[in-house]
């Protein structure tokens, strides 16, 4: 290795290594700010749009963390700057909405209810990743890129998946139904049935590369509406 | 009928049912208003498909009829991945997929049930009601209480039940997310009022699916959890290598 690539070698690493301390203080602050809500409401920071998008940054981070030292990413810088900056928009929008003081309804204080919020929430973290990791594909033509898509797709459909199971078992206990038709079910199935659609599409090989990546970003575009669209807009089981 | 076979099991075809399901899905959340909505969840599946004009309910047909080919697709695929690798791969690697393909089956055939076996029923009662189930089980209504906040906002009810599961008289205590079962029954207390006398309203309900649901869930989560941790070891010696 030349003298050049392996001072430039050096000062990508410094870079990566600094992103990286600043993910972890962000992902800290986010952290002790969540616990100090939690104390102050009394109950688990995941009602209303403050704290969950709270919670989605916090998870982005997290993810983005633990998916930047594979080997693929482990010296792309890109990386740690575009899943930073996602993170802090959703923690900058969280402080578009006030901070609820509501107390935690009778319905919603079971451990069930905790599980199924906080894993959908590890599940969009890395759908997150995952459109940041398809456009670096379709930008950088990286096919390494997208194998690390694919299994971030299906660590996010795994997570998804028990949210939704979680969410069924405490809807029974709280419903008496594992199931309703609103909104925000038939869009949680969407996403779960769109991303089990994305994961298939692995079996047509390097033909779907390019279609695997743009599906890759049309599922956070999902993703966002079942979470925010539908929650916000639509008279829903979920409603904010 | 080989022709039929390939279409089944054709990666293509399987993508293009799940995306009509999808669009399906997508165009009912918005058409999904108004009376048919309450209706919806209110009375079993099939009566609301059998009662509710073509025009509001069309979304619903496509997306179960979709849904009931891709059953057919996803027994075809476990069949037909079994056939073709059991040699070449282990057991578990091959059965892990096909668990989770067994565990969908078998959450959608719990809806198919729910759909027609469901049912949900609303009664107020008062301190002292004596309630039958449909299984011709009974309880009575022993106390109701509720918590409301300094603002008058409700944030606790529960109802205290005499249930007689056999000869000896049992008391049981339900509140939201604790109800009480008797046999295939549930029941529910959705809200509860003192002033100006206790009463409170609950839900009976059957759901004759959540069983096969549940068992499909667990099903379906060994097969994922055996997906990750197999795609896990196949990284670690790609990136070994």
């Amino acid at each position: 290795m030349s003298q050049s690539n392996k001072l430039q070698t050096g000062k990508s690493n410094t870079a990566v290594s600094l992103t990286r301390t600043i993910l972890a203080a962000g992902l800290t602050v986010e952290l002790i700010y969540i616990f100090k809500r939690g104390i102050s409401a009394g109950r688990v920071p995941l009602l209303g749009p403050h704290d969950t998008l709270m919670f989605f940054s916090a998870s982005i981070i997290l993810m983005a963390l633990t998916t930047s030292f594979s080997p693929t990413l482990a010296r792309k810088n890109w990386f740690n700057n575009a899943t930073g900056v996602c993170a802090a928009l959703c923690a900058g929008i969280a402080f578009i909405f006030p901070a609820s003081s509501m107390q935690m309804p009778q319905i919603l204080d079971t451990l069930w209810f905790e599980a199924h919020v906080a894993l959908a929430f590890f599940s969009y973290a890395l759908f997150t990743i995952g459109a940041i990791l398809s456009l670096g594909y379709i930008i950088k033509k990286e096919r390494s890129l997208l194998d690390i898509q694919f299994r971030v797709a299906l660590t996010g459909w795994s997570f998804f998946s028990a949210s939704m199971i979680s969410g069924g078992i405490w809807g029974y206990y709280a419903w008496g139904t594992y199931w309703l038709w609103t909104p925000k079910e038939l869009w949680t199935s969407i996403l779960w049935l769109y991303y089990s659609l994305l994961l298939h599409i692995r079996f047509k090989g390097s033909r779907g590369d390019t279609l695997s990546a743009w599906l890759g970003i049309a599922g956070f575009i999902i993703m966002l509406f079942t979470y925010l669209g539908v929650s916000l807009l639509m008279k829903s089981s979920h409603s904010f | 009928m080989k022709k039929l076979w390939n279409l089944l099991i054709s990666i293509n075809f399987c993508i293009f049912l799940i995306a009509v399901v999808c669009i399906a899905m997508a165009t009912g959340s918005f058409l999904l208003k108004g009376e048919y909505a309450n209706a919806i969840n209110s009375i079993p599946l099939y009566l609301w498909l059998a009662n509710v004009p073509l025009q509001h309910s069309w979304w619903l047909w496509l997306a179960i009829s979709m849904i009931a080919i891709l059953a057919f697709a996803t027994l075809a695929c476990t069949f037909e991945a079994i056939r073709e690798r059991h040699r070449n791969q282990s057991l578990a690697s091959l059965l892990a997929p096909q668990l989770i393909h067994i565990g969908f089956l078998l959450i959608a055939a719990a809806h198919l049930t729910s759909s027609f076996g469901g049912s949900k029923q609303q009664i107020e009662v008062i301190e002292g009601s004596l309630v039958q189930l449909p299984n011709s089980s009974y309880f009575r209504v022993a106390a109701i209480s509720a918590v409301f906040s300094e603002r008058g906002m409700p944030i606790g009810f529960s109802s205290e039940l005499l249930t007689e599961p056999g000869t000896s008289m049992t008391r049981t205590v339900i509140s939201p997310n604790q109800p009480w079962f008797s046999g295939d029954y549930g029941v529910y207390i959705k809200q509860a009022v003192t002033y100006p006398y206790p009463r409170a309203l609950l839900e009976i309900h059957r759901e004759p699916g959540a069983g096969l649901a549940l068992v499909g869930a667990v099903i379906f989560t060994i097969g994922n959890i055996l997906v990750l941790w197999f795609r896990s070891k196949k990284s670690e010696i790609s990136a070994s290598k």
